[in-house]
């Protein structure tokens, strides 16, 4: 009975990619459902994370396919792609380097799934030195993306990025998540001014103009 | 190989397979990358017939990929690559095979391989690689070599032309000469084919047309503009974008032909040009044309509204005033340009305001930096022309009108959480458009909101609670805003001059709306913001205290309100609104405890394993936590409200133990079963300890104001002492709690206030009880900066009590600093620590105790003492310098406090007399060999970089200070020691160092002579 109903869920193959450190193992195993399954799956090169959300249309799961550890070198690279029906570009806010990266990481993402739902992710928001302010995220802008700031260590806004690409998955915009996912207990506090600090420069930044692109160079 | 290659590939992709295998053909794989030959054997696999599976196909264009981007081919295998991938491109894409044409992710995947191909050969070895895919695309009726065509065009400006992608310095010159290369070679037959293609595919297959326009999107970049903007192509284009379809179904050809014009609009050039080229356009019409055609108007406020057309048309438009702007602000323009800019910014703000009062916000938001650009523009205009200062009004107009909440929209509803937040955010945006306007025209603003909140209010007068909340909230919101015109700042900088004109419509606002009776209003939104509005003006009840009695009844209704939003919300905005006005609220404190005693009662929960704590971004907290913290509110403005300057003395006793006895003996209910470990118990009495704290300090802010704190009122302190024995049992009894611990020592902190020097007596057992075996380092901390309070409240009256105290305290504080650390947690923990370590002893110094740190009870301790501050002083890693500058300037005190009278007089003629007569026998000897020693020690560390590095620069202030003080205390002794130690050691020539040294009155030329010799050693 209960492997019948499993089996109606429908899923969707979500692609986590960016670069090393940024975190992306962190994020995925903050989900204890998601990491409590894959025991049963440990692979090697690419672990892949069933995570599971309650929505107000029913249950939905994610296979989060987390390339840990392969993002350059060795394994299938962008192999694991194929038949991505949606993805996560994750970047540290502390590391500007892993900014820089994503238009590559979008660009190898697109090449391969064409067309799908994107979250683009700023995490380790609860870090104090952080390196990359809002007013310079606006890739997502140029490139029709959502973007989150997040961070997975303290757990905030974890199903953001699970929840916008549900609701582009599904096609409606009136998606709710009805209960909350089982996260793993945060490690650390966000500071909270902080993290309003944060959203209202986010917010300044969304009534910048785009840079110029030559001053991208 | 090639079936090994497979299998491995297989294995490697498939989630469940076996993870020994897999290593293994991991292990395969990675050989395979460094094999010479492998390329060969993945592009014959990815070549074959029967066809590979998906994944190996790709994977093998992947190593393909990695050998020629690697440069790992030489001129023949690049050759032979380039053949065998046209041999099976022109056998699959020239119209011959349409049903075994790749899937999408293979033709990019293959597209990348030729893109590398193209960069390695199209200068000498492949010139005609435009050519032949340009013959795909030509052959009749071959979709397939027409997409192939286009992805290859994509791919090449990603590769060579996008801005965004980060990329090798080295790659920057290869790309311009390709980009050269095109220019000169094939670029007209590529802007030719463009024109074909559409002209081709316009009523035959929108992929292929949506692909064509984005491609021309990316490459205006960096071409010759002319090849796009020409009749031919204006007169292909232009119907795509006055495209609608019947159904009103979104048309993605139609969007992206809006999104080329946005992209050609965006190209740089010169202002003339790009003021031209908008009229030529004619992108006027086609802006106000998309906005007049149904998906935008007649179908407004319906489903088939096409937001997708709105987003592109906004981007469109902002693209233009943002260029049209820039042309206007660059001072060079000549006059006809000007003008013209003028007339095209007159023509463009109507679709641009209509678009920014969109309904959807997404739209409004797309146009907001255009607007901000004018705003910031028209700011810097100064005195401004009425074309200018005409276009002002409607634009405050649709600013104001976007703050309103939708009609759709609900309040506060739990449901719709997200939208709400959604709109709190574009409010805020809003808000800084308002204030941009209000910096071009002031006076506007305060009209124009003056009238809005008049019309709302006669409004309600007419309509009462019939009338839309809607519009009530959006009066009293601007009248919240409405204070940074009246009070720029808050009053709390003096940048700018209050406006009188604002202040005085703000105090006619205010009191129509305490008036109005709106404190009424069934809307709970409404009686939030009635609050908020209250507390955030609380100057004008300075100046109107006739209305005081009225809001304080409001406030008191208002925080029993069920609503879940206010509830809590009020109970802090009730604190607040008391504590400001506390001078003015007068003897009410008996009738407001009464009334709001329904809400003091205390309930701790223990919370549970509830996964709802856990949820990241849940932004209204209704936990018992949160309901606590709140409660605290209520007895911090009891605390204001009873101790007001209009009630007597005995009364605030009065008042503070009718309070606190339920506390009082709930805590003796509770405190068995703490002690017995019951987890809800102890949260009870951690709550109560809290409670009273915070009670107490409401009572202490009635004296902060004033300079000198005067000794509390005894009728006061004594029910306070009640409250602190109180505590303290319960510090005695549930010491192993570090909650309690934390919660005693943030009352005992704010019993301080209250108690006086009624404290004292108690002080031992408050130390005994704070600091527990069982304490942090971080609790230590603490626990030092709480002692630091006390001190300097007590000065010399704690004299004794700190003599017995030090020893035992200093002995654990070294134990903390001593203990091995783990981690960065612990790291900055132990930074923690020695900070407020060497801030304890810099305050006994600084507050005239420092004869306890020598006196008979302590001076065993006294050389630790010192070699621990010694110690912070020269540890330089990261995080420590600010510890490292107190402990400098802890032992600059300690040197000027014992080193006797000057003996040395600094100045243009240098004078010493007599020997060093220390306070205490050889520190003269001590100074010169530690003090002094530790100095160079740190001018020597590499890590200490005072030339670059501001906080290492203060630390060399204070060596320099300490140089000079030895100097002083010590003389003849202290140059002797320079030059017979110091210098030689050093090897260098110290005569000028002497020189500055002995005749510098100020620090700073020694400071200069220092950073000279560090400069010069590296």
């Amino acid at each position: 009975m209960a492997e019948a109903a499993q089996n109606q869920t429908p899923t969707f193959k979500l692609v986590l990619v960016g670069d090393g450190g940024t975190g992306k193992t962190t994020f995925v195993k903050r989900h204890l459902t998601g990491e409590f399954e894959k025991k049963y799956m440990a692979t090697l090169g690419v672990e892949v994370h069933p995570l599971g959300f309650s929505t107000n249309f029913g249950q939905i799961q994610f296979d989060v396919w987390d390339t840990a550890g392969q993002e350059k070198f060795g394994g299938l690279r962008d192999g694991y792609y194929i038949n991505g029906q949606c993805g996560i570009i994750m970047f540290d806010v502390t590391s500007r380097i892993t900014y820089k990266n994503v238009p590559n990481w979008h660009r190898d993402l697109t090449r391969v799934c064409e067309n799908i739902p994107i979250v683009l992710c700023g995490n380790k928001v609860d870090v104090k030195e952080r390196k990359v302010k809002a007013k310079t995220i606006t890739f997502h802008r140029k490139k029709n993306l959502q973007y989150y700031d997040i961070s997975a260590k303290s757990n905030y806004n974890f199903e953001k990025p699970f929840l916008w690409l549900a609701r582009k998955l599904v096609g409606n915009a009136g998606l709710e998540f009805v209960a909350a996912p089982a996260l793993a207990p945060a490690e650390v506090q966000v500071d909270h001014k902080l993290l309003a600090q944060y959203e209202a420069e986010m917010q300044a930044a969304t009534n910048e103009p785009l840079p110029d692109d030559e001053d991208d160079l | 190989m090639d079936a090994q290659i497979e299998n491995a590939i297989e294995i490697a992709w498939d989630p469940a397979s076996d993870p020994a295998l897999k290593g293994q053909a991991f292990d395969f794989l990675n050989q395979l990358r460094t094999d010479a030959q492998a390329w060969q054997v993945c592009t014959a696999l990815f070549t074959r017939t029967p066809r590979a599976s998906p994944v190996v196909r790709l994977v093998c264009l992947e190593i393909v990929n990695n050998a020629v981007h690697s440069q790992a081919l030489d001129g023949p295998s690049l050759g032979f690559l380039k053949q065998s991938l046209l041999d099976y491109i022109g056998r699959i894409y020239s119209g011959d095979a349409p049903d075994q044409v790749d899937p999408a992710h293979l033709q990019n995947k293959l597209t990348q391989t030729l893109t590398y191909l193209f960069v390695a050969l199209y200068k000498e070895g492949w010139e005609s690689f435009i050519d032949d895919f340009l013959a795909l695309a030509q052959k009749d009726n071959n979709l397939p070599g027409v997409v192939m065509y286009l992805r290859i065009l994509g791919s090449i400006h990603d590769e060579i032309a996008d801005l965004m992608l980060s990329r090798p310095d080295n790659e920057a010159k290869r790309n311009n000469d390709l980009k050269d290369l095109i220019r000169d070679r094939d670029m007209r037959k590529i802007a030719q084919s463009w024109q074909d293609l559409l002209a081709r595919y316009s009523h035959q297959n929108d992929a292929v047309v949506e692909t064509t326009l984005k491609i021309i999107g990316k490459w205006v970049s960096w071409i010759d503009i002319h090849l796009v903007i020409n009749q031919e192509m204006i007169n292909l284009v232009l119907p795509l974008v006055g495209r609608t379809h019947a159904a009103g179904s979104e048309d993605k050809v139609r969007d992206a032909a809006v999104d080329t014009f946005t992209e050609i609009v965006a190209k740089k050039m010169k202002a003339s040009d790009k003021v031209e080229m908008i009229s030529f356009l004619n992108l006027r019409e086609i802006v106000s044309q998309l906005l007049a055609s149904p998906p935008l108007h007649e179908w407004k406020g319906t489903p088939r509204y096409d937001t997708d057309l709105a987003e592109a048309v906004a981007k469109l438009a902002n693209t233009i005033v943002t260029d049209v702007v820039r042309v206007l602000e660059d001072g060079k323009v000549d006059n006809d340009t000007r003008a013209k800019a003028e007339q095209l910014l007159r023509d463009f703000l109507p679709s641009l305001l209509r678009l920014f009062s969109d309904e959807y916000d997404e739209v409004c938001s797309t146009v907001i930096p255009s607007l901000t650009d004018l705003l910031t523009f028209l700011r810097k205009v100064g005195q401004l022309p009425p074309t200018y200062s005409e276009m002002l009004p409607p634009i405050l107009n649709a600013i104001v009108l976007k703050m309103r909440y939708d009609e759709t929209s609900n309040w506060g509803n739990e449901d719709e959480q997200t939208d709400e937040a959604e709109f709190q955010e574009l409010r805020k945006k809003l808000q800084i458009l308002q204030k941009s306007v209000a910096s071009v025209d002031e006076n506007l603003c305060i009209e124009f909101l003056s009238n809005l909140v008049a019309n709302m209010f006669s409004t309600l007068e007419q309509q009462g609670s019939q009338m839309d909340w809607r519009d009530l909230d959006l009066a009293l919101h601007e009248i919240y805003l409405f204070g940074e015109l009246a009070l720029p700042n808050m009053g709390l900088a003096q940048k700018s001059q209050p406006n009188t004109v604002a202040a005085e419509r703000l105090a006619v606002m205010m009191s129509k709306m305490v008036e109005s009776g709106i404190a009424n209003y069934p809307h709970p939104a409404i009686l939030l913001q009635y609050m908020e509005i209250c507390t955030r003006y609380y100057n004008f009840f300075e100046d109107q205290q006739r209305y005081i009695p009225q809001v304080l009844e409001n406030f008191v209704r208002l925080v029993h309100h069920d609503h879940v939003r206010i509830r809590t919300r009020s109970w802090y905005l009730f604190h607040r609104f008391v504590k400001t006005l506390r001078a003015q609220v007068g003897n009410v404190a008996k009738t407001v405890i009464e009334s709001i005693s329904d809400l003091l009662p205390i309930k701790a929960e223990v919370p549970g394993n509830d996964a709802d704590d856990d949820m990241s971004s849940d932004e209204s907290d209704h936990s018992a936590d949160a309901v606590f913290n709140s409660q605290l509110y209520l007895y911090e403005a009891i605390g204001c409200i009873s101790s007001t300057s209009a009630t007597p003395p005995a009364d605030q006793g009065l008042y503070a133990r009718s309070v606190m006895e339920p506390l009082f003996s709930d805590m003796s209910v509770h405190m068995e079963r703490a002690k017995a470990g019951d987890a809800q118990a102890v949260l009870q009495v951690h709550h109560i300890i809290m409670a009273l704290g915070t009670l107490a300090n409401g009572f202490a802010e009635a004296h902060v104001a004033q300079a000198k704190r005067p000794q509390p009122h005894e009728a006061v302190s004594n029910e306070f002492s009640r409250a602190a024995e109180a505590i303290l049992i319960a510090l005695n009894q549930l010491n192993a709690s570090d909650d309690i611990r934390t919660a005693c020592r943030s009352a005992f902190s704010r019993l301080l206030g209250v108690l006086g020097a009624a404290v004292l007596p108690q002080l031992p057992q408050w130390i005994e009880g704070l600091l527990s075996r069982s304490s942090s380092k971080d609790e230590m901390a603490m626990f030092l900066r709480l002692l630091e309070q006390v001190v300097y409240n007590f000065k010399t009256e704690i004299y004794n009590i700190l003599d017995v105290l030090l020893t035992p305290l200093l002995q654990r504080v070294f134990s903390g600093l001593s203990e091995p650390i783990n981690g960065t947690d612990d790291e900055i923990q132990l930074q923690e620590l020695r900070r407020e370590y060497v801030s304890f002893v810099q305050v006994i110094l600084l507050n005239d105790l420092g004869g306890v740190l020598v006196s008979a009870a302590n001076q065993a301790t006294f050389e630790s003492l010192v070699s621990s501050i010694i110690n912070i002083a020269k540890t330089l890693t990261h995080g420590n310098l600010v510890p490292s500058r107190i402990a400098f300037n802890v032992l600059s005190r300690m040197a000027s406090q014992w080193g006797g009278p000057d003996v040395a007089t600094i100045g243009e003629n240098p004078v010493t007399n007599g020997a060093p007569a220390p306070a205490i026998p050889g520190f003269d000897q001590f100074m010169i060999e530690h003090f002094h020693g530790l100095c160079w020690t740190v001018l020597q560390d590499a890590g200490f970089r005072p030339n670059t590095d501001a906080q290492s620069r203060q630390i060399l202030n204070e060596i320099a200070g300490i140089q000079q003080v030895i100097y002083a205390k010590t003389g003849d002794a202290f140059v002797n020691h320079l030059q017979g130690v110091t210098f030689p050691q050093l090897g260098i020539d110290g005569t000028e160092y002497l020189r500055v040294l002995t005749t510098a009155r100020e620090k700073k030329p020694v400071v200069g002579w220092l950073l000279g010799l560090l400069k010069g050693r590296r």
